[in-house]
């Protein structure tokens, strides 16, 4: 080191000298006099657990630093790392307050081993700002409330599923985290419009609001959520009201939250026997700007003319969710096409009126498409995927029980015209004419592909092709079961390299004059 | 014919670099853009000549890199391990220079060079346990076998995976 002179920069005629310097003043010997923000840095770097742990463990000054990162999120994975975590909590260390460290709780991994007692020994914490509870069915409504009584700055919570709870949970949570924003309680059966009303006139920061599947929940206490928390982002109310006395949500509901909630980014309203165009009859020239989804799944009073109007309400749609959406035909999708660049996501499973002319609109008009489902769309022919094929950006197609769909439409996707092909997931379940050489093609040709479905496809019901599946879910038939085949992660890879390394020569059936016609002829449209 | 300006270090060394040079600095940038065109003078008091010195090397390797972004965490993550060959050979100083560049590049604020040199003191913890950081840093051991204990049995959630 050169010897430090006394800080003197003779005469800077262009520098005044009022600027403040600060920061170093003397040469550092030892890593401990690195100011603590620069330690922080160095301890975001160490991105697998054992250099953090160890990092910890080798000073105090280190431990003090990297505590709070350890506690802030606790990644939780197994009940064994519940249970002790649940310990130390209830523990009272003399080396410092854990509790007061946690903000975001996940338990929805282990969602099973969830219950009051574990919940309770939450109630210690005081700053949880994010807290999920999924699918935790073991829990009460004293478990949840007494979690949100300790915790008044929970701006978000993750109910769904739970079965259990009831408007306790919402009047708890209205009572004490009236900052909340975000309340996930899809399939919360439990939850009635009592409960949504004190939401309404006590949580108006409420940004994301899930209660897709609360049959009880009707439009009385819709339209208060409505009226009470007008910077709702996000809706999701399908189901709400279905199959009780109270009936769907009615058209004016919707039109309502469409008119007043300015902000409104994504909607579901999915499985609504009574939603018709009506509910997208708002005054002339409005147009909702934010609006980037609209799920409307199995809602079969929407029409073309319903379509028409969404499409000219909302220019600048991304997804758009229309899976049995039974009365659709081309008409819409000529409409849908209008979004152009906007369109990013469009799902009309098993809209089996759609031809290849409503696909080829939407191919030829949106080129950022990215994910596209035509499941059971049986009108639809090889002459779609050669459209979509075009597609410079498309990730995922779902093309199950495609019945016409055969070799000739597969190789499209072999030969896209485009630097890499982005194909990373394909459903081809139920396409029964579908060949394993065709499918060595595909994999060959698509570096990407993670995901391949082709459940019932007769050429692939063997053993030396299955081994590579992974598990079938539980819950399925037995004939599900012997017929289930779908390839993911590793299983794609593993596929690959055997179809190369044993069937390396393989040839496609109906590689002949039809086929070479199809390379040589670009599709018309 | 870029412009110069001419760098003064704490121990009153001056280095004359090209403006672009002195401009990897957000500090020094944004003083002399508040100062005006003719600025030809940048004290820079605590700062010694030979960490200036160094700072500027890595500054007229770098000068022509494309600005700096700041990268989310998500990203500054993934590519921890991805040291350019150059930036790995300038840094292979001691550690007392080492923590001088670092701090340095924080009071002067140039990120790339922040980065890379906390990424560098991060790659010399990693696979390594307590007491070989210890060794590495001179770092005495100041939990006694009753806290150590402690903390692990606290954090045995943690280490179970």
């Amino acid at each position: 080191m050169s010897s430090s002179s006394s800080s003197s920069s003779g005469s800077s005629p262009s520098v005044s000298s009022d600027i403040r310097w600060y920061g170093v003043t003397k040469p550092i010997k030892h890593i401990n006099e690195l100011p603590v923000e620069l330690v922080m840095r160095v301890f975001s770097y160490l991105d697998n657990e054992d250099d953090r742990w160890a990092f910890m463990t080798t000073q105090w000054r280190w431990f003090n630093i990297a505590v709070d990162a350890l506690w802030y999120r606790p990644g939780i994975n197994s009940a064994d790392q519940v249970d002790l975590l649940c310990q130390t909590l209830r523990a009272h260390s003399p080396q410092a307050d854990y509790a007061a460290m946690i903000r975001r709780v996940n338990l929805s991994t282990v969602a099973k081993s969830v219950n009051d007692y574990v919940l309770d020994s939450f109630t210690r914490c005081h700053q949880i700002e994010r807290f999920v509870i999924s699918e935790a069915e073991n829990v009460t409504d004293e478990g949840v409330c007494a979690v949100l009584q300790a915790n008044s700055n929970i701006q978000s919570i993750d109910v769904s599923m739970i079965s259990s709870l009831t408007d306790r949970v919402l009047q708890e949570l209205a009572n004490n985290c009236p900052g909340v924003q975000g309340i996930y309680a899809t399939h919360c059966v439990g939850f009635t419009d009592e409960g949504i009303a004190h939401i309404a006139s006590k949580c108006p920061a409420l940004k994301r609001a899930k209660f897709g599947g609360c049959r009880l929940l009707s439009e009385n206490g819709l339209g208060m959520l409505v009226d009470g928390c007008r910077y709702i982002m996000e809706l999701d109310i399908s189901c709400c009201g279905a199959g009780t006395s109270m009936g769907s949500i009615s058209d004016s509901m919707v039109k309502s939250a469409l008119e007043k909630l300015r902000s409104l980014r994504e909607i579901r309203l999915g499985s609504n026997e009574d939603l018709t165009a009506k509910a997208f009859d708002l005054k002339p020239g409005t147009t909702l700007e934010s609006l980037r989804l609209v799920d409307l799944t199995s809602c079969p009073g929407i029409t073309d003319e319903a379509i028409a109007k969404l499409i000219q309400l909302a220019p600048r749609l991304h997804n758009i969710v229309l899976a049995k959406c039974i009365s659709l035909t081309d008409r819409s999708l000529a409409l849908i096409a209008q979004l152009g660049h906007s369109l990013h996501y469009l799902h009309i499973g098993h809209c089996s009126q759609v031809t290849d002319r409503g696909i080829a609109a939407i191919a030829q008009n949106c080129p950022r498409l990215q994910y596209i489902d035509v499941a059971n769309c049986n009108r639809i022919s090889n002459r779609t995927l050669q459209e979509l094929s075009m597609l410079p950006r498309l990730r995922r197609i779902g093309l199950v029980k495609c019945n016409q769909i055969d070799d000739v439409g597969i190789l499209a996707f072999t030969r896209r015209p485009l630097l890499e092909n982005t194909l990373e997931r394909v459903h081809l379940s139920y396409c029964s004419a579908i060949s394993v050489a065709v499918i060595k093609k595909l994999l060959d040709s698509c570096p990407r592909l993670t995901h391949l479905s082709l459940t019932g496809v007769p050429s692939f019901m063997r053993p030396e092709l299955t081994q590579f599946c992974r598990d079938p879910p539980l819950d399925l038939t037995q004939h599900q079961m012997s017929v289930f085949c779908v390839y993911s992660g590793s299983g794609v890879h593993r596929l690959r390299e055997y179809l190369n390394r044993n069937h390396a020569h393989i040839e496609i059936a109906a590689f002949d004059p039809e086929v070479l016609a199809m390379r040589q002829e670009p599709m018309e449209s | 014919m870029s412009r110069k300006v001419r760098l003064t270090s704490a121990d009153n060394v001056t280095y004359e670099v090209d403006i672009e040079v002195a401009e990897k600095s957000m500090l020094l940038k944004n003083m002399m853009e508040d100062i005006g065109d003719d600025v030809t003078d940048v004290p820079v008091p605590n700062v010694q000549a030979n960490v200036l010195k160094k700072v500027i090397e890595y500054c007229e390797h770098h000068k022509n890199d494309p600005a700096y972004v700041s990268s989310d965490e998500g990203i500054a993550r993934a590519k921890a391990t991805e040291i350019s060959q150059w930036d790995q050979k300038f840094l292979q100083v001691d550690q007392e220079m080492l923590f001088e560049i670092i701090l340095t590049a924080n009071y002067l604020d140039i990120r790339p060079l922040l980065e890379v040199g906390c990424r560098t003191v991060a790659n010399m913890i990693k696979n390594k346990s307590p007491e070989e950081i210890r060794k590495t840093f001179n770092i005495e051991n100041d939990f006694t076998p009753e806290e150590e204990a402690q903390i692990r049995r606290e954090h045995e959630w943690a280490q179970d995976r």
